[in-house]
């Protein structure tokens, strides 16, 4: 076998206190090299996939729109529109003479019949080439069925996953502020990139109204393009996640004069901190610092005995975290500190210098920085740092397994919730359950019978 | 019947997924192997995401990666550092290029690039021709096999007395088939043989290319067999592997319906039995006799059920047979990829029973109405069904591919009589555990 390394991939490695420079980073994936990005059009579809009142068509080739049929553990307490695959579905005839026609009888036809409130449209790979103009179709149907239809410039090769995320809040943006703003408090905030898998916007928000903060908009969990159509009357926008949704504060900043912070729901510290720092902004009331004080000394009080009996079970575990967004990186980080487990390798598929310059400093010396990995590498370092556990994604986890070692899901498709204080445990609950797990004692590299040749 | 032409408009929640899946699952069943799907990043990641979900194994697939560059001036470049790389870090000695949509649609020549290209790579780099578009997943799947074995460096050895062309069968089904072949000849190839790759063992160290698979030798020597059998007789002459090797070496052809349930794999048996000279050995004829004492064990919770069966079409023809021979009436048999001759198929596979409707580029959507206002007992296919068996109340038989939400569906046996037995367990539990919900008795002897 060859070395686990390509030589164009060398400098996206780094290690804590024994490298040098810097990392490099925000680079297309190099071909051949199985990285485990997706592409442009996965980053619209997982930015507007929440939205559960709207019909999101995917306009090309069946593929793009199977592979991402309720894909997401997204919960929606009415509609659920996003949970079902529209497609265009385009063949080779559409693909000589053009999709447009075929899009625009797509769009007229499923919007009769769903009545949603919105269309998102998604522009792949296909038809970006054969140069389908589905800005005019959107209008053309839009004026047709009186909701908004909206193209999302999401041709897959135009970039990563992170033009994706932009394509998602151009969409978004269009539908922001033509709302009625009437009867929002001044108390009132949107929380951005937070998708309610497994219902975590449900917990986020409730921690907020116990605040006495009125929650305008969820971007885009549980979301409606109604309540979207209003996020501009918010005060203050509360942004989750590595910025999927920061194009959209950045937005909103300009256009409405709203200011954004950045947060993170993962983990005690960083739950609690985005308490505070809504409290903090709306400090003209000190009523709401009170009782973010009460809502986390309450809630930790609940938790605080269990995660001391994780502690006691996982203290000095070694963790391998390989995450979408860098933002996810650092909370988890965190969060393994607090019961004493370490992270010895941490990368992202699309983090930037940024963010890589802070996960240096949140790390221990030697611990392995990776950008836009794959499983060669990854395995290659969970190995040399004898990590316990892998936490990542769907694609990450047989690569945890066929190693022999306990893996957490921590990506979009989770069906458990790991935010809040709740999730808290339910994170360390997911993470005792596979490192513990006694079938770990018969893989080939704790057992002394070789199983294979 | 194809309600669909000439005027469909939109597919909704499809019942299929795109062609380059299928070659990269039947290159994960050769020996020492890699696949590029060459195109944007996205397809392939999604392919491998897909096919993790269901076989829970690592599905290393590579793409050339395309950027808004190689997507106006073609992918040439792309494709050929991605070969590099993939030689880099994998080794393979065999590399297998699938077109997607995107290289499809800018016109890149495949097959030129992979003949004449200057590269240090020691593997046999070999394209797939095939269309993506206007096909699925089973035609990218035979697609690559025929490509392999007709683009392959032929060798002068003679290795194996047959060559077994399966359908996109489960890693259980495939190893069967083996032991079946094995015991009428010596020295068989069966091609793509994903048994072990997809379907192997906790490794420890991570390994590039997982062991297994048809060995590249074995395939090199296809056109030095004495037969072929192939289970797609209804598919186009021009993806099957079969055809080619009776066309350009006339290696003697049968066609054979699915080996599912007792006609499929009798047709199968004989064909081997007759070929070998070999009597049908002890334990093929016990398993036979235990499948039929099941059959008569249950036959009166079978008898005139009515189910719905949705899948590709090889899968649906094979488990639409199999219904029809214990007394289950395969109602609507809806292929949910374009197949022309899919009507003629199913027609042919049937001798009991008769279908409310057969069709082909069938969605789920489809499937609904065609549903509406009927009563079904249950419906066979893979997890892509169980939204609507949910919504309808309608209990579910998951088998095929995909299955995303349940754990062993490569170790899901279909084929053979040993495949039989176990779709009859399953589909007959599946009755009595709904018979045993819905009663008020709740009785505990059914
Ligand atoms: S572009 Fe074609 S090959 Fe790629 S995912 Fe879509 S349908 Fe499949
Ligand atoms: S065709 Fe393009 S948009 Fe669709 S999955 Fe492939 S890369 Fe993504």
């Amino acid at each position: 076998m060859g070395s686990a390394i390509l030589k164009d991939r060398e400098n996206q490695i780094f290690i804590k206190e024994q490298s040098q420079g810097e990392i490099t980073c925000e680079k297309s994936s190099l071909a051949g090299s199985v990285s485990q990005r997706a592409c442009v059009f996965c980053g619209s579809r997982v930015v507007l996939y929440p939205v559960a009142d709207a019909l999101h068509i995917v306009h090309g080739p069946i593929g793009c729109a199977s592979f991402t049929w309720d894909i997401r553990g997204s919960l929606s307490s009415g509609p659920e529109l996003h949970r079902l695959s529209f497609s265009t579905d385009l063949r080779e005839m559409d693909v000589i003479q053009g999709g447009e026609k075929k899009l625009e009888r797509a769009i007229s036809e499923l919007g009769e019949l769903h009545k949603p409130s919105a269309v998102f449209v998604y522009a792949t790979c296909i038809a970006g080439i054969i140069g389908d103009d589905i800005a005019a179709v959107c209008r053309r149907t839009a004026e047709k069925l009186g909701v908004p239809v909206l193209p999302v410039h999401s041709e897959g090769f135009k970039g990563t996953k992170k033009d994706g995320y932009k394509a998602a809040c151009d969409a978004l943006a269009k539908i922001v502020g033509t709302g009625d703003i009437s009867g929002i408090p001044e108390v009132s905030i949107n929380i951005l990139g937070e998708f309610n898998l497994a219902g975590e916007a449900w917990m986020i928000e409730d921690y907020y109204r116990r605040m006495g903060v009125e929650v305008v908009s969820v971007l885009t969990g549980d979301g409606r393009i109604g309540k979207i159509s209003r996020a501009h009357g918010a005060s203050l926008n509360v942004v989750q996640c590595s910025g999927s949704l920061t194009y959209l504060a950045e937005h909103m900043k300009e256009k409405y004069g709203i200011p954004y912070i950045r947060v993170s729901y993962f983990g005690i510290e960083d739950q609690s901190r985005a308490l505070y720092d809504v409290a903090d902004f709306f400090s003209f009331n000190p009523g709401l610092r009170t009782k973010a004080e009460e809502i986390v000394r309450e809630e930790i009080s609940v938790i605080m005995p269990r995660i001391q009996y994780y502690r006691e079970k996982l203290a000095g575990k070694k963790a391998a975290v390989y995450v979408g967004g860098a933002f996810k990186a650092f909370s988890l980080i965190k969060a393994l500190r607090l019961i004493d487990m370490s992270v010895v390798i941490a990368g992202s598929q699309t983090g930037n210098k940024n963010d890589y310059k802070q996960l240096e400093e949140l790390c221990d010396p030697g611990t392995v920085i990776l950008d836009d990995s794959n499983p060669l590498e990854l395995s290659r370092f969970v190995l040399e740092k004898k990590a316990d556990l892998f936490i990542g994604g769907v694609k990450e986890r047989p690569i945890a397994y066929k190693l022999g070692i306990g893996f957490c899901d921590h990506n979009h498709e989770r069906k458990i919730a790991l935010a809040g204080y709740e999730g808290m445990i339910n994170f360390y609950k997911e993470v005792y359950s596979s490192v513990m797990s006694p079938v770990w004692k018969f893989a080939p590299r704790n057992n002394r019978r070789k199983s294979h040749e | 019947m194809n309600k669909k032409t000439p005027d469909y408009v939109s597919t909704s929640n499809p019942c299929k997924v795109c062609s380059p899946l299928g070659v990269s699952l039947a290159v994960k069943g050769l020996e020492n192997a890699m696949s590029i799907m060459h195109g944007s990043q996205g397809c392939a990641t999604y392919i491998r995401r897909y096919m993790i979900s269901h076989f829970k194994e690592p599905l290393d697939i590579a793409s050339s990666s395309f950027d808004e560059r190689s997507a106006v001036f073609g992918g040439k470049r792309n494709l050929r550092a991605a070969i590099e790389n993939v030689s880099l870090k994998y080794d393979p000695e065999l590399i297998v290029v699938a077109p997607t949509c995107l290289s499809e649609t800018i016109g890149d020549d495949l097959r030129a690039y992979c003949r004449n290209f200057d590269s240090t790579t020691s593997a046999e780099v070999l394209s797939v021709s095939m269309p993506t578009y206007t096909s699925a997943h089973l035609v990218g799947f035979y697609g690559a096999v025929r490509s392999v074995v007709a683009g392959k460096e032929k060798g002068d050895e003679k290795r194996q007395a047959v060559n077994i062309f399966p359908s996109m069968v489960s890693p259980a089904d495939l190893r069967y088939l083996k032991e079946i072949v094995g015991s009428f000849f010596d020295k068989s190839m069966v091609m793509p043989d994903y048994s072990e790759t997809l379907d192997g063992e906790i490794w420890g160290e991570y390994i590039p290319i997982a062991p297994g698979g048809t060995p590249q030798k074995d395939i090199a020597s296809a056109h030095k067999a004495d037969f072929s059998i192939s289970f797609s007789p209804y598919t186009k002459e021009d993806i099957s592997a079969a055809c080619w090797l009776e066309e350009e070496y006339g290696v003697e052809h049968f066609d054979l319906l699915p080996p599912i349930g007792i006609r499929g794999t009798d047709e199968l048996i004989d064909v081997l039995s007759q070929k070998s000279g070999r009597d049908v050995p002890r334990n093929l004829v016990r398993e036979r006799a235990r499948l039929i004492d099941a059959l008569a064990d249950s036959h009166k919770y079978t008898f005139g059920k009515r189910a719905v069966v949705y899948g590709d079409g090889d899968f649906v023809a094979g488990i639409a047979s199999f219904l029809d021979e214990i007394g289950i009436v395969p109602v609507i048999c809806a292929c949910g990829t374009p197949f022309p001759r899919f009507e003629e198929y199913l027609k042919n596979s049937l001798e009991e029973t008769e279908p409310e409707y057969i069709g082909a580029d069938v969605d789920f959507r489809d499937l609904e109405e065609l549903m509406e206002g009927k009563e079904y007992d249950f419906m066979i296919g893979s997890s892509k069904g169980y939204p609507l068996s949910r919504k309808r109340g309608i209990p579910l038989v998951r088998c095929g591919f995909p299955i995303h939400d349940r754990i062993g569906g490569p170790r899901f046996l279909h084929v053979g009589y040993e495949g039989a037995l176990n779709l009859l367990d399953t589909i007959v539990n599946t009755l009595l555990t709904k018979k045993q919900d819905d009663s008020t008795v709740g009785y505990s002897y059914l």
